[in-house]
């Protein structure tokens, strides 16, 4: 999902934010650069930290090559 | 949610509600927000301001938070019932009030009893004089008692309910 649309989602969302936020899915590095650019007292800023705590964390870089 | 990014040596709580009959009440998302969301309902006495929102004149402001839950089961025939833990549910809080009948925020509390399915947001505020930390929530009015003793003041109590997960920590 892209962030812009997981953020309005969780925005409007009533309940255990958290929880829906584990079943979101974004681009950790759209993600990361939505959260340079958003205002720190914001709906945006509260639902993109538990968006950022929901990601799986990233896979492990590929074994270099000898 | 996040907690408040401030520390405050002293201050004074104060309880806040949104002031509409028939209000919106804030999405979880927004109980964390100051800007123009929490601040719109604490009033200017405590940093807020205030255009959205009415002070509840309580003696105290109750405990809050959250406490652990449990469902039971029993099976027929089997002398124990099993009791299963759960997550956590949120802390009632019951309330008592001096009786002022010409109060709106007291006779709007009395309707939303009356009527039992209306959501509001209210704020716990702490106030230092210069920094606001909010605990915001939605909740409903779950009872309405008037306590008319002849020896006493009249006073009257009721509770509010918080809708489970649906609170939030901000700060000016």
């Amino acid at each position: 999902m892209k962030v812009a649309d997981a953020v309005k989602t969780l925005i409007a969302a009533q309940g255990d934010l958290a929880l829906a936020a584990r079943g979101i899915q974004v681009d950790q590095k759209e993600l990361a650069a939505a959260m340079a650019k958003v205002q720190a007292d914001s709906a945006e800023a509260v639902v993109m930290r538990l968006l950022v705590k929901a990601q799986p964390p990233a896979p492990p870089p590929p074994p270099a090559e000898e | 949610m996040a907690l408040p990014s401030k520390v405050l040596p002293g201050f004074s709580a104060a309880l806040w509600m949104q002031s509409a009959a028939t209000p919106t009440p804030l999405s979880t998302a927004n109980l964390s927000v100051w800007s123009a969301q929490v601040a719109t309902i604490v009033g200017t006495a405590a940093g807020g301001t205030g255009s959205a929102g009415v002070q509840l004149p309580v003696e105290a402001v109750p405990a809050f938070g959250m406490d652990d839950a449990v469902a039971n089961y029993s099976v027929a025939g089997s002398r124990q019932s099993d009791k299963i833990p759960t997550q956590s549910a949120p802390t009632s809080m019951s309330i008592t009030a001096a009786w002022n009948p010409s109060d709106s925020a007291l006779l709007q509390i009395r309707s939303d009893a009356y009527n039992g399915t209306v959501d509001r947001t209210f704020v716990v505020s702490a106030y230092d004089g210069t920094n606001t930390v909010a605990y915001a929530f939605n909740g409903r009015v779950g009872n309405f008692q008037i306590d008319a003793q002849p020896g006493a003041e009249a006073k009257c109590n009721f509770t509010v309910h918080p809708r489970g997960n649906q609170y939030g920590w901000s700060n000016s």
